[in-house]
């Protein structure tokens, strides 16, 4: 149980990263007039964790789009990270529920041995 | 023994340090990175609940051996991986190899002291794992730095063969002679085929969408494989997992926070590797010197987090501890690309006391919520912290039960 929570702590809140990424990507890159396509967009994406595709990518933008860029996807990050965390909330939200379910009783804490 | 599960445990939390490099040289996309963690977790569960009693039939020392050299071989396969699907496939089996040992350690543990010792070996034994998951990160962030992420792995490779060297020559061979011979390879099938199907299919759906023909047959086979084991499992006379035991509130609870509290700790290794290094551009062994107030509150709180129980109850420090995470993911989601360290170093603080009073207690009180005939299920259920639980009170070491 233990091991699949960290698992599934990976798996889903990352597709959410994804989706919360590459929408606000769409929508920072728009705003500062660059117009890409979805596969574009997801090579950029790589500009963070330095990336030579990404980096080819960019230089190929106008220089005034390319100097926002880096800026873009950082803030696509942040902006997908931190929805990623609401998400780690509500799921720890839950888990104060669960504890509920405990049996609540005055404990009766004995020493076993 | 010490030696080769402190490997392990290192593994765990050092590994999210090293993805950003693994990212950087290989071009592996956050998917790609998401799998190299999530594989090895993955063959790690499944195989710990059926490894126990594999060590009970044919040997507990034969099936370490086997672990170990799993683990050799597929931690060098991972430290000259030349792709990510390479790096995948090895870490895969490097959790198989992780699950097997870790498990049968365990049993050799407790079956190579006299019952009035076995509290000190298992408590150097849960000591080690405490100690290994503190300094995950920092070995994880030196390693890179000094060397590369490769060394990651390749540094498990002598260390594991001396453990292999010291078993052969210290540990005798031991089995349980009154465990049956069956395996439930059904069991073992259905669920580690589900829960891989559901795990791949969800990653996926940003890529190709929920309505592409591959999430929703992932999702599908998912359910199906999960419905399957339901279904037969409490037909069968030894099944892999006692479902059963779900139906006590008590140990459903505990479960259910233990899965919580573990999904918290999954995302905060993950996530917050990648924006000290992507986005605040820390080095590997800067970023892992930021998890220290973590890990070590994390290790600390674990020791003391039996007297809270004491004094106010499991349910109360259970529901107090998830609290604090709470608190802490909420800090987390308010960073922004200029919020600085300061506001992370705090949350992980929060998050780490968090973290280790319901580690501690979900597992105690999951435990003494069921009778001590069912022990041995509730543990493989639960996994590695209900084993170290059980083991610990059996031995009548510093451990609190709540009478269910």
């Amino acid at each position: 149980m233990r091991q699949l929570g960290v698992v599934f702590g990976v798996a889903v809140p990352g597709a959410l990263f994804k989706a919360l990424e590459n929408s606000k990507l769409a929508e920072l890159l728009a705003a500062a007039g660059a117009r890409l396509d979805a596969s574009n967009r997801a090579e950029i994406l790589g500009l963070l964790s330095g990336s030579e595709a990404a980096e080819r990518k960019v230089a190929e933008l106008a220089p005034a789009v390319a100097d926002q860029v880096e800026q873009v996807v950082r803030e696509a990050f942040v902006y997908a990270f931190d929805g990623a965390m609401v998400l780690c909330t509500l799921v720890s939200v839950a888990g104060i529920m669960a504890s509920f379910l405990v049996a609540g009783s005055a404990p009766q804490n004995k020493q076993v041995g | 023994m010490a030696l080769a599960t402190i490997l392990i445990t290192i593994d765990f939390g050092g590994v999210m340090i090293v993805l950003p490099a693994i990212g950087r040289e290989l071009g592996t996309s956050t998917t790609g990175l998401q799998w190299t963690a999530n594989a090895y977790l993955l063959a790690f569960a499944v195989v710990m609940v059926a490894a126990g009693r594999l060590a009970d039939i044919f040997g507990r020392r034969r099936l370490l051996l086997i672990g170990t050299a799993l683990f050799i071989v597929a931690s060098s396969l991972c430290g000259l991986a030349r792709a990510d699907w390479w790096l995948i496939a090895a870490r895969a089996v490097q959790g198989v190899g992780a699950g097997v040992f870790l498990t049968a350690s365990l049993s050799i543990v407790s079956s190579a002291f006299p019952p009035d010792e076995q509290s000190k070996g298992i408590g150097v034994w849960a000591g080690v794992i405490g100690i290994g998951i503190a300094v995950g990160p920092f070995v994880g962030g030196i390693l890179t730095e000094v060397a590369s992420w490769r060394w990651f792995f390749f540094v498990n490779i002598p260390i594991a063969l001396l453990a292999v060297f010291l078993t052969l020559r210290v540990v005798r061979e031991s089995r349980d002679e009154t465990a049956g011979r069956y395996v439930d390879l059904f069991g073992l099938v259905t669920v580690t085929a589900g829960l891989t199907a559901l795990v791949f299919g969800i990653p996926q759906s940003e890529t190709l969408g929920w309505g592409s023909p591959f999430v929703i047959g992932m999702l599908v086979a998912a359910v199906i494989l999960g419905a399957l084991f339901v279904f037969v499992e409490p037909r069968l006379r030894e099944p892999l997992i006692d479902l059963s035991l779900f139906a006590n509130r008590s140990y459903l609870g505990a479960n259910a926070v233990a899965f919580a509290q573990n999904f918290g700790f999954g995302a905060v290794m993950f996530f917050l590797t990648l924006y000290l290094q992507y986005v605040l551009d820390y080095s590997p062994l800067k970023a892992g010197l930021v998890f220290l107030p973590f890990t070590v509150l994390f290790t600390i709180g674990n020791l003391q987090a039996g007297r809270l129980a004491s004094a106010i109850g499991p349910r109360l420090s259970m529901a107090g501890g998830t609290a604090l995470i709470v608190a802490a993911f909420l800090l987390l989601a308010l960073v922004t690309p200029t919020s600085g360290l300061a506001i992370v170093v705090v949350a992980l603080v929060i998050a780490g006391v968090g973290q280790s009073l319901t580690y501690t207690i979900s597992t105690t009180a999951g435990r003494g919520a069921i009778s001590a005939a069912k022990a041995g299920a509730a543990s493989g259920v639960t996994a590695d912290g209900a084993a170290v639980g059980c083991r610990l009170r059996r031995c009548g070491a510093r451990c609190t039960v709540q009478g269910a």
